[in-house]
Formats: structure tokens, C-alpha cells, sequence
């Protein structure tokens, strides 16, 4: 007998949370966004309800993305490519952020798996077609929680770091709450950006107008 | 005799200090610390002072962030960059070799004004050339 698959385990819906990021770029340039983010994996739209620099919310759907005034009349619309079912919060909720969601990925595949230090690593590397394009990209799992990423390119030097250190256990679910990520430019520069998430709530079942934003057609 | 002990010496050390692949993934949590101490400085500040908008600081506190060189148009990963093209091809493309239809393709598709008037432009360079070519064969074969 097949049984469906949420049946063997918890099925997350929706995740709301406090972030801040911070993030220096090549040139020196300094940026600070605070505010709420609200994810709804039925409704497939990605809320950001923005307070700092300015009051704005972004609502990320489908494959278009809506900018708000505090007033809620649209600043900006514009196309974005269709990442929301690989997003940071899909890949939380999917129970998926410690592979980082490359098992769903067709273009890699595992070619590597070692034990360094405590840490479980897993090499994907790209198919051929991508291997002009794309390096490896290396996962670090301690515990079965992702601790690490290393993304390399075709010449195989790397171009992104990024660390999950801190996690907190929510409904269930493991969740990083602090990402630190350095990007390395061909240049020798670098860029660096904070990622922090507080106040996690795992299928809250109030603001659903939050969750569900209502869209103009 | 010597030569050869020492030589396995310096490779045993050698390969002792060999960096391995979870040393790949170490981030220097201090260099990135002080990297963004003004960006944590302004954090505290707007947690101490709720709403507080960008805007507003500037208005009532503008020492505090005169000497950031600061990035106010927000990205979120989100940068022209990573903009659509239809079928990735180029807005400009669309126009320049679908004429009308392509400009209509991208408007339809992007629904973005920037994008539409790179196709526009594309459009009217091939309305151009197509203009320019066709003057030539009739003064070609008029001569």
C-alpha cells in the first residue's frame, strides 16, 4: 500500500519572522533592511513587510514581484525569476535546507562524501552541460543540519562562503536564525551580508491577510 | 641518508598543515564584525527608536549617518540582474527581429516599462536598417 508522503511526517505550511540584514558590497556601500518576512507555500507568495530603510512591502508571486507603499498602492511591478519553491523559507519548511535543496536539483548530483572535523561534506557537482558555467558546490552538515556552504566556479576557486552557526527549534523545525556569507570577486574584494531571523513562527493561523497579500490583477 | 630524512620531515609537516575541506567553509566571524560595525551601529539605533525611517534619521540625527557611505535602494537578492527576459532573449532582440509582435511579447511578459522601450529601440533599429537597405536597392538599381 502507498501511503502519501505527509503522512510519515509533519506537513509546514506557513513561517513568519523578524530579519535583519546586513550587507557591505565591493565598493564599501553599507545597507541595513529590517522588518517581518511571511511565507505561505499554498499561497506561493513571499511577503516582506520592510520598515527600514523606508516603510515598503515586497510580495514576491509566481514570477512577479510587487513593491508597496505604506499605503499599500504599488510602487513597482517587475518579473523576477520563479524561485519561490526553492527559496530559503520553501526549503525550511520542506524539511530540505540540509542538502540546501540540490537532491531536487537534476543539473547536480553527488560526487563526493567525506568526514572532515566533525562535519559530514558533500560534494554536488554541476552536469556536464552546466560544467562551463557552474563549479561545485560543497555542503557541510553537522548533527544532520546544514552548518556550511562553499560554492565554487567552473575554475573551481571559491566565490561564496556562507555559515548557518545558529539554530533554534521551532514546532519541530530546526531553524537557522544567524546566516554570515562572504562573497569573493575575481578582483580580490569581497562583499559581506548578515542574515538574521527572530521571533520564528512556524503555521501561525493569524494575519492572513499578510500571508495571503492581496494582489492587483 | 640525511637528506632523504629530511625530506620526509618537511613532507610529514607539510602535509600536517595541508588545509582540508572543512577549512573551505570557515568564515572570519571578526573580519565580517568589523565590516559591518556601522551597520550594527545603525541597528542598534533604529531598534532603540522604533519606525524610525531612514528619512527620518536624516532629518532628526543626520550625524550619525553622514560619514555611511550607505546603500538605500533595497535589494533582497533581488537586483536588475535577475530580471526575466522573455525566453531569455534580450528585450532589444525581441524588438529588433519580431518587430511589433516582439515588442508586444515583452510588454505582455515583463509588464515592465524599462524593458519595453529597450524592445521599442530594438524595433526601430531594424525599422531603420530595413529603411536604409531598401533606399540602396532602389538607388542601385536605379544607377
Amino acid at each position: 500500500m502507498v501511503l502519501p508522503k505527509s503522512l510519515f511526517g509533519q506537513y509546514y505550511f506557513r513561517v513568519k519572522a523578524d530579519f535583519s540584514i546586513k550587507e557591505k558590497n565591493a565598493e564599501g556601500q553599507q545597507q541595513l533592511v529590517l522588518g517581518k518576512v511571511y511565507f505561505d507555500k499554498n499561497t506561493d507568495k513571499l511577503i516582506y513587510d520592510i520598515a527600514f530603510p523606508e516603510r515598503e512591502t515586497w510580495v514576491i508571486h509566481d514570477t512577479m514581484l510587487y513593491k508597496f507603499g505604506p499605503d499599500k498602492n504599488v510602487l513597482e511591478k517587475k518579473a523576477v525569476p520563479n524561485f519561490s519553491s526553492h527559496s530559503f523559507f520553501s526549503l525550511l519548511l520542506a524539511n530540505k535546507l540540509k542538502t540546501f535543496g540540490l537532491e531536487d536539483q537534476n543539473n547536480y548530483s553527488i560526487s563526493d562524501v567525506e568526514t572532515d572535523q566533525n562535519l559530514v561534506i558533500t560534494t554536488w557537482s554541476p552536469g556536464a552541460q552546466l560544467k562551463k558555467v557552474f563549479g561545485d558546490v560543497l555542503v557541510a552538515q553537522r548533527n544532520k543540519q546544514l552548518t556550511g556552504l562553499v560554492i565554487k566556479n567552473a575554475e573551481g576557486r571559491v566565490v561564496s562562503k556562507q555559515n548557518f552557526d545558529v539554530y533554534e527549534i521551532v514546532s519541530g523545525l530546526h531553524c537557522p536564525t544567524e546566516l554570515t556569507q562572504v562573497n569573493f570577486i575575481s578582483d580580490g574584494t569581497k562583499t559581506y551580508k548578515v542574515t538574521n531571523f527572530e521571533n520564528i513562527v512556524i503555521d501561525d493561523l493569524e494575519e492572513d491577510a499578510m500571508y495571503d497579500y492581496l494582489l492587483p490583477r | 641518508m640525511k637528506q632523504l630524512f629530511l625530506f620526509i620531515c618537511l613532507s610529514l609537516l607539510s602535509f600536517g598543515t595541508m588545509a582540508s575541506n572543512a577549512d573551505l567553509f570557515a568564515i572570519d566571524k571578526e573580519e565580517v564584525s568589523a565590516q559591518l560595525a556601522e551597520m550594527n551601529e545603525l541597528e542598534q539605533y533604529v531598534m532603540q527608536h522604533e519606525g524610525a525611517t531612514i528619512s527620518e534619521i536624516r532629518a532628526n540625527d543626520p550625524m550619525l549617518v553622514a560619514d555611511m557611505n550607505l546603500n538605500e535602494n533595497i535589494q533582497l537578492g533581488l537586483s536588475a540582474n535577475s530580471y526575466m527576459e522573455p525566453l531569455g532573449i534580450p528585450a532589444f532582440v525581441w524588438g529588433f527581429c519580431f518587430n511589433v509582435g516582439g515588442l508586444a511579447v515583452v510588454y505582455f511578459v515583463t509588464e515592465d516599462d524599462e524593458e519595453t522601450k529597450k524592445a521599442l529601440y530594438g524595433c526601430v533599429t531594424s525599422a531603420l536598417l530595413w529603411g536604409v537597405t531598401w533606399v540602396i536597392t532602389i538607388v542601385a538599381g536605379a544607377s
